[in-house]
């Protein structure tokens, strides 16, 4: 899919409309996150936009891995995420899971949770590559790929799994509807306050559906989907945390003038827009590829941006003084969801751990 | 005995122990290998009584807290934390603190630099739940003006009872309020304060003065029966600044809301009215117009116990990552036994051992020095947060689940770099303490 300027430009204002109309006024009051029954509405809003569907959207997220689509995802994503990083996340995330269905053939049917995780700590890198993993990979891979259970962050509304296996030393995948699996939410997670942490169990239930052709490469751009969507959205974040900072900095006085005087405070908000502009350079380069090297590539991207993006936030917070960590004024929340968006579908050290592993290869 | 991959069993010839014991006898002492913990280590570096008063607060924290951490870390603290500061007060906890033979320390303790003894009992507090420990430990902030009043009369008159209602496990607590809502970095910096116009103000009147304004932020403020209010006299600014003791039954003083806080939620900071509240002048604390300096003291002594929170915190995140990486396995293997494991948890050893050497230095002495509190603050302050942060990039995925507690301890890391004064504000407290010397070397450079 290839956008002209003005086609992009006007995708992104109707988002921007879309976010006005339906996110904004369930996030104004940080401290009392969107319940599931308004992120639902939301989606449903967003599925009637054409943002997200089991259907391959036109103009939606993910609607496909070309670059066209990719940059449209990033705008729609850093846009929703700068008024709310757990709504964005639960987009992405249902979005992710419908384009990894079209990839493999699956009918649509509900929103779909892709459950990759990680990384993990390198022998994803053999089975990738096309090589034999060693008994050492496989019994990593078994535990990546072949437990019973897994972990997704996501809001309630979600109707099937999608869960990637290692067998016979290739990638297979299946689908699950969600009534034959035993998911609990697990009280309490540090960010994403619109969301949930599910542990979900598929021990003794039957698949709906198995896919064994394009596994790796379906994986690849799975994992990549996952990587781009926690950049972006943790991008969004510190944009608005910025935007409030120097807001913020333009109205408080101490020591009889404005803060943003202040050398200390000028340095804070310095310090985050480097920390930013470094992050959108990495953003601009990620992709979605459907092999190792593209993986690789854009999983580095990733592990480089978290740190940064984390360090802004946690920066512009601190303008706020104590003001900055409490609950309604909205920053904490912008830090605890970058903090959390760091450790998604996997942390930069595992990220570095697997990065490391494919230079010895 | 399971192996440690990477690190030789110690029956191994080359293993240190083993290799040790190949010494000559006499030389064996002197590179004695002794397979005990680092806390057991320090514990041990510590004189006798203070080893003891280490141990004792440690199992305190750990049987009487522990298992209150979660309940307590709640967004609405409404019901408040009554039963843990009776049992606190039952236990001394909230009349120590205080020089011998006054507080409830045993003359032992009480013998060594009570800065010392606050650092060790905050970090063992804390490492169990920073909210909990702020919790206990804000009594003693609140007290502080008083003994620095040099005013024996009211130590005897306001404080003692308490001190005693505590023992008896009937909290009544004091806190500390010098933050106004447009003036926290102001009332902690000199130059701040000197432009600074206090909202907070004390109109004289028959027998007292009478107090008005607000107050924000204040640990402890929902619970306290007792308030060390600074406010400036009536058309005089913050050089006037007087620091009065504000009973809660006093009338026209009101304990607003608890603040909705990111972290260290046990400990409500609660926002505190005044409306024509009349204090006599008994409760004037230290004298008029010696707010300021009053308020400075109390920062210099209150700042290294923050690091020591910091660094409670961050080692109960380190603690619970290792007893993550030591029960979890990935394909087949311990965490613990992976090479780069081994070396984020060594990193977070180096990391809080470095803290706890500044914060026992720096409280080493009977009285703190502004820099050496400010510098401890800032870098227990910041090392805690990135040792939180590395606690859950650990622990991966399960790094951001609220029950397993590094969440929290990153939450409640994050409220040491700000208060007692932003770490900005802080640096500048360096800087001023260091003034004359950078004075006297830009005169040479001139």
């Amino acid at each position: 899919m290839t956008l002209t300027h003005e086609e992009l430009t006007d995708a992104v204002a109707a988002v921007r409309d879309f976010v006005r109309a339906e996110v904004a006024p369930v996030s104004a009051r940080p401290e009392c996150p969107a319940s599931a029954d308004e992120v639902a509405r939301i989606v449903a809003a967003a599925r009637e936009m054409g943002l997200v569907g089991a259907d391959a959207p036109e103009l939606g997220i993910w609607a496909s891995p070309e670059p066209g689509a990719v940059e449209l995802t990033k705008r729609i994503l850093l846009c929703t995420a700068e008024t709310n990083a757990g709504i964005a996340c639960h987009l992405a995330t249902v979005a992710g899971g419908a384009a990894a269905c079209r990839e493999l053939g699956f009918a649509a049917g509900g929103d779909t949770v892709a459950a990759t995780g990680g990384p993990g700590r390198g022998a994803l890198g053999s089975v990738l590559g096309g090589g034999d993993p060693t008994p050492e990979d496989s019994a990593e891979l078994d535990d990546l790929f072949g437990g019973d259970e897994v972990l997704i962050q996501v809001a309630d509304g979600w109707s099937r799994l999608l869960v990637p296996r290692f067998t016979a030393g290739a990638i297979t995948w299946e689908l699950y509807q969600r009534e034959v699996l035993d998911a609990v939410t697990l009280t309490g997670s540090h960010g994403l306050d619109e969301t949930s942490t599910w542990r979900v169990s598929s021990a003794g239930a039957e698949p709906e559906g198995r896919r064994a052709d394009a596994g790796a490469a379906v994986l690849c751009r799975t994992l990549c989907r996952a990587a781009v969507s926690m950049m972006v959205i943790a991008t969004g974040t510190t944009r608005g945390a910025l935007a409030r900072a120097r807001e913020y900095a333009g109205e408080r006085r101490q020591g009889g003038r404005l803060i943003r005087d202040h050398p200390a405070v000028r340095l804070l908000l310095g310090q985050a827009e480097v920390g930013l502009a470094a992050a959108e350079a990495l953003l601009d380069r990620a992709e979605v590829a459907a092999d190792r090297t593209g993986l690789r590539h854009t999983m580095g991207l990733r592990a480089a941006a978290h740190p940064l993006l984390c360090r802004a936030a946690t920066d512009a917070l601190q303008v706020f003084g104590g003001y900055g960590y409490m609950r309604d004024v909205g920053m904490e929340k912008i830090l605890r969801d970058n903090q959390h968006l760091r450790l998604l579908h996997g942390t930069p050290r595992e990220i570095c751990l697997f990065l490391g592993r494919q230079e010895d290869e | 005995m399971i192996n440690l991959d990477g690190i030789l069993p110690a029956g191994d010839p080359l293993s240190v122990p083993t290799a040790f014991r190949a010494l000559e006898s006499w030389v064996r002492p002197l590179v004695a290998y002794d397979p005990i913990s680092l806390w057991e280590n320090d514990t041990r570096a510590l004189p006798g009584a203070l080893g003891r008063y280490r141990r004792r607060i440690r199992d305190y924290a750990r049987t009487e807290l522990a298992a209150h951490v979660l309940e307590h870390d709640v967004d609405r603290h409404d019901d408040g934390t009554d039963a843990i500061l009776a049992a606190a007060g039952r236990a001394g906890l909230l009349s120590d603190l205080l020089p011998w033979p006054l507080g409830s320390l045993p003359w032992t303790v009480a013998a060594r630099p009570l800065g010392l003894v606050a650092a060790i009992k905050m970090e063992e507090l804390c490492a169990v739940c920073g909210g909990l420990g702020l919790a206990i430990g804000a009594n003693a902030l609140g007290t502080l003006p008083l003994l620095l009043a040099g005013r024996p009369g009211i130590v005897r008159r306001k404080l003692l009872p308490a001190l005693r209602k505590n023992r008896r496990g009937e909290p009544s607590l004091f806190a500390y309020a010098i933050t106004e809502p447009g003036a926290g970095s102001d009332v902690e910096d000199g130059a701040g304060a000197a432009v600074c116009r206090p909202q907070t103000t004390a109109r004289r009147t028959g027998g007292g003065w009478l107090l008005n304004g607000r107050k924000v932020f204040i640990s402890g403020g929902d619970t306290a029966a007792a308030v060390t209010v600074f406010a400036a006299l009536e058309g005089e600014g913050i050089e006037s600044w007087t620091c009065f003791l504000v009973e809660r039954s006093m009338k026209g003083y009101k304990p607003g809301r608890n603040e909705l806080k990111m972290g260290q939620r046990a400990s409500p900071a609660t926002e505190l009215f005044f409306d024509d509240v009349l204090v006599p002048d008994a409760n004037v604390v230290g004298g008029l117009r010696r707010g300021w300096a009053i308020n400075r003291g109390v920062l210099n002594y209150s700042r290294v116990p923050v690091g020591a929170i910091a660094l409670g915190i961050a080692r109960g995140a380190m603690e619970g990552a290792i007893e993550f990486v030591c029960r979890t396995k990935l394909g087949s293997r311990q965490l613990i036994q992976y090479q780069d494991v081994q070396l984020a948890i060594a990193q977070m050893m180096i990391d809080t051992s470095a803290m706890r050497a500044m914060v026992w230095q720096s409280a080493s002495s009977w009285v703190p020095h502004q820099s050496r509190a400010s510098m401890t603050k800032v870098f227990c302050a910041d090392t805690a947060v990135r040792v939180c942060e590395s606690a859950m990039e650990l622990l991966g995925d399960h790094g951001f689940l609220r029950r397993n507690l590094v969440e929290k301890a990153y939450r409640d890391a994050r409220l040491t770099q700000i208060y007692e004064g932003t770490n900005q504000i802080n640096r500048l407290a360096v800087i001023e303490d260091q003034a004359e010397e950078l004075r006297a070397l830009m005169e040479e450079g001139r």
